[in-house]
């Protein structure tokens, strides 16, 4: 089944992130828990901002605005419900999840051909150069939860999928079938200082996340491309929804 | 038409079917299964031992104080999240404290005493390292030209009274970095009577910032920007906006909603041209002034010497917009104004100027407030030396430097520690980590690393209300590690010296004064302090990670002077003769590191690989 295939019928749940970027000054934050909590190992000192593996990144677009103030953009991958990337994988390793409509990646499956990480129009996708190494001791700060990965394949941001599956554990031990939506919140959006990330189920009506993608101030990165991303940014200056909608975000 | 195909057609199909195939993913695949060999096998993440467990306690590894919630298997901490609600932090983790559970194994973590001989680092054993600290304590005591010096980053600890204690029975000195909020304590000092200020931001329309990163790596992590945002759909003259002013665009000044850059050093001449804005204008608060201070006419004179032209020549920027800055301040209120960075600290005449603004303002009753220290044990009959500047101790007067592990050396950097050495000085650090001013000791004697031990925490000096806990550990020290201490107590014994004993402890002091909320992290609900039984009930909820914060302080009666005996002619030189204007210096600079722990290898990671420098600045590796 294709991806399009796959999001033919809407998803059971559609899991979506809104970022705002009134509120985000780029501390980093969210980055470095999404580091922590998904296991990223510390490169070697030659790694860079093409060859590092980061999840999650902050950009400083001061050229947005034309007054140079500066806006932070963090870029996850973007979970379009027509992702480029699972139509390209020979190896079935990028899936669409349609009870969630999570974009997944399955590093077991991967034989690092970086197809994905050309189709993606927004560059949230790494590639492991390096064998995962820690100093001495460290890994026993590893979450256990999350796989570490190996030299050779691509890897990106899945929501914190663990954390979905350790709320459906604990649903279903408590004998519910609904996880409670404060059971299941990524690390970025837990680690936020300034609170401009907010995370739910956008096909709850009554939810935060769902009047916030209806909001006039959300926008979607490259929203001409047509993937039609889960991530979702605001901002109260139509000029950098504007621009941001339309030419997005370079990494490097 | 008859199909013949030739052997050069079959030549043909077959290149271009093996072309083909080589350019799919198929053979790379086949290849990639077959060199399996070459690659690591996949490995299973190790689960530490022990049951899945939250734990609370407080961030020590800068002045913020956040709480933190550890996510733990057994001892071992493997994620951090805020509290939400927590008295010092509201939920808010800044890069450093997220990664705060991998200090314990940086690389650079020294565990052993090391001593560097003949400029050759070699480890040595617990009672060489005693012997060598008693040898140096005997020896600054005896010479009476030159002293013993202590440099403390966190007073106020039981370990502070020891080194006072030392500092006292060996007529050396006791020291602290700067003040972390100069331009508040110039403004409380101006006040006749003791007081100390915090700064609410919740209550402020207006925050003017002389360089003080408000934005994104100063005070609560998070706190103004959200602030701010919340109150972005109120009409624009109800709002929430920050006013960067300074010579170098950093993140904070790109992040505001207004940059004013400044020629380098001229921030004194800015403030007192806003000032005469404010009194030509009749812009001030003159309810506050008549009622709360004095001397005014003094500041007048002096102000009337700064006319919007002038103040552009000297600081470059445009005498409309410092007539606009000025007008929008006085139509803003409650407006603040805040100044410098504890590692790059304006001069004091610009504390000064910044001073007479915020009392223009009126601020006093607006954003800023009365606040009080948190309860303290009596010193009692102990002898402890009293607390010094460091700008204070004169040079090549020190024969022995005892460095305590949270001296940043982003606060204090070492050329300035280097000036005040004697020839063949003793230099002492009781550092976790073979890093920044622990690097630059003859003697390291490790100290714990953050989360090894439990910590008596000061929240920030500038938060409206004081907060205080007493952090617990969260994992264990190695069993080699020698306790600060301990080692110190025993080395100033050998030199012949006996430290008093330490105080009974904060937690008597608190429930003494039946002031105050104790703050439970786990429930996220607060109890007063006067409920409790005694200090025990107290230290047993500190253990668990509670935090103590303070009641509102009522505002003491008095008046502030808006010019101390003698500013003004120092002022005046000081302001007028600044450097005339040249291009603004626009950057995007890292900020220096207040903690006085490495980053994580991880954070490291990150800013390289990022085009971003993560807050508090990680940039140090």
């Amino acid at each position: 089944m294709t991806a399009t295939q796959q999001t033919s019928t809407l998803p059971t749940h559609r899991y979506t992130l809104v970022v705002d970027l009134d509120r985000c000054n780029g501390c980093g934050s969210c980055a470095t828990a999404c580091a922590v909590e998904n296991n990223i190992p510390p490169a070697p000192e030659r790694s860079n901002v093409r060859t590092g593996v980061v999840w999650l990144r902050v950009h400083d677009v001061a050229t947005v605005d034309p007054s140079g103030r500066s806006t932070f953009v963090p870029i996850p991958c973007q979970q379009c419900d027509e992702p480029p990337c699972v139509d390209v994988c020979p190896q079935r390793a990028v899936e669409y999840d349609p009870r969630t409509g999570i974009v997944g990646q399955i590093p077991v499956r991967c034989l690092g051909c970086r197809y994905c990480m050309v189709a993606c129009p927004y560059h949230t996708r790494s590639f492991n150069w390096w064998s995962p190494e820690w100093p001495e001791g460290m890994k026993a700060s590893l979450n256990p939860d999350v796989s570490i990965r190996q030299r050779g394949v691509v890897e990106k941001c899945n929501f914190c999928v663990q954390r979905l599956q350790a709320a459906r554990a604990k649903t279903s031990a408590a004998g519910k079938t609904d996880i409670d939506p404060a059971d299941y919140v990524p690390a970025c959006v837990e680690a936020c200082p300034s609170r401009a990330l907010s995370f739910g189920d956008a096909n709850d009506a009554d939810g935060e996340v769902a009047k916030l993608a209806k909001d006039p101030e959300s926008f979607r990165l490259l929203a001409a491309l047509g993937t039609s991303p889960k991530v979702l940014y605001r901002s109260s200056d139509p000029v950098v929804r504007e621009r941001l909608s339309r030419t997005g975000v370079t990494r490097g | 038409m008859k199909l013949e195909v030739s052997r050069r057609d079959l030549l043909l199909a077959g290149t271009g079917a093996a072309a083909g195939i080589a350019l799919s993913p198929v053979p790379w695949k086949a290849l990639d299964d077959l060199s399996i060999w070459t690659q690591r096998p996949p490995t299973p993440t190790p689960r530490p031992a022990g049951p899945l467990a939250f734990r609370f306690t407080s961030c020590t590894l800068c002045p913020a104080a956040c709480g933190l919630k550890a996510r733990s298997f057994g001892p071992q901490p493997v994620g951090f999240s805020g509290v939400p609600g927590h008295p010092a932090s509201d939920g808010g983790l800044c890069p450093l404290g997220l990664t705060a559970h991998h200090l314990a194994k940086h690389p650079l973590r020294a565990v052993a005493p090391e001593r560097v001989s003949g400029g050759k680092r070699e480890t040595i054993d617990r009672a060489a390292a005693s012997a060598a600290l008693s040898a140096a304590i005997a020896a600054a005591a005896k010479d009476p030209k030159r002293s013993l010096l202590v440099v403390d980053g966190r007073p106020g600890r039981s370990l502070s009274r020891t080194f006072r204690a030392l500092a006292a029975a060996t007529n050396g000195r006791y020291a602290v970095p700067g003040s972390p909020s100069p331009a508040l304590d110039t403004l409380a000092a101006r006040f006749d009577g003791p007081l100390s200020l915090g700064v609410d931001l919740s209550k402020a329309r207006r925050v003017v910032s002389f360089g003080t990163p408000v934005l994104t790596d100063a005070g609560t992590p998070g706190l103004l920007p959200r602030l701010r945002a919340e109150g972005r759909r109120k009409p624009k003259g109800e709002r929430l906006e920050v006013v960067h002013v300074g010579a170098t665009r950093t993140k904070s000044a790109g992040f505001a909603d207004r940059f004013v850059p400044i020629a380098p050093g001229t921030e004194a001449a800015l403030a007192l041209g806003l000032a005469h804005v404010l009194l030509d204008e009749k812009l001030a608060d003159a309810a506050f002034l008549a009622a709360r201070t004095t001397g005014l006419a003094g500041l007048e004179a002096l102000a009337a010497r700064f006319a919007p032209p002038l103040v552009e020549q000297k600081t470059g920027v445009p005498a409309g917009d410092v007539v606009a800055l000025a007008r929008d301040l006085a139509a803003s209120r409650p407006a603040v104004v805040l100044g410098g960075d504890p590692a790059e600290p304006l001069s004091a005449e610009a504390d000064a100027a910044i001073a007479a603004l915020n009392l223009l303002l009126g601020a006093p009753s607006g954003p800023l407030v009365a606040r009080r220290a948190a309860p303290s044990e009596p010193d009692g009959d102990a002898k402890l030396a009293a607390v010094t500047a460091l700008d204070a101790v004169p040079e090549r007067s020190v024969s022995l430097l005892l460095l305590d592990g949270t001296v940043p050396e982003g606060l204090v950097p070492w050329a300035r520690l280097e000036k005040l050495l004697a020839d063949g000085a003793v230099v002492a650090s009781f550092s976790a980590f073979r890093a920044g001013l622990g690097e630059k000791a003859t003697l390291l004697v490790p100290g714990p690393a953050p989360l090894e031990e439990a910590v008596e925490l000061d929240g920030p000096a500038d938060a409206p209300l004081a907060t205080f806990a007493l952090a617990p550990a969260l994992l264990a020290p190695p069993k080699e590690l020698v306790l600060p201490e301990e080692l110190l107590r025993e080395a100033a014994s050998a030199a012949g010296f006996e430290l008093p004993a330490p105080p009974a402890g904060r937690a008597a002091a608190i429930v003494a004064a039946k002031r105050g909320q104790l703050f439970d992290p786990s429930t996220a609900t607060t109890t007063p302090v006067s409920s409790l039984a005694d200090a025990a009930a107290l230290e047993t909820a500190f253990a668990a990670g509670a935090c103590w914060v303070d009641d509102p302080a009522p505002a003491p009666a008095g008046r502030f002077a808006l010019l101390s005996d003698g500013e003004a002619p120092r002022l005046l030189e000081s302001a007028l003769g600044a450097p005339g204007p040249e291009p603004a210096r626009v950057a995007a600079l890292p900020r220096t590191a207040l903690s006085a722990a490495p980053s994580s290898p991880l954070l490291t990671k990150l800013t390289r690989e990022t085009a971003l420098f993560p807050a508090p600045s990680a940039a140090k590796a």
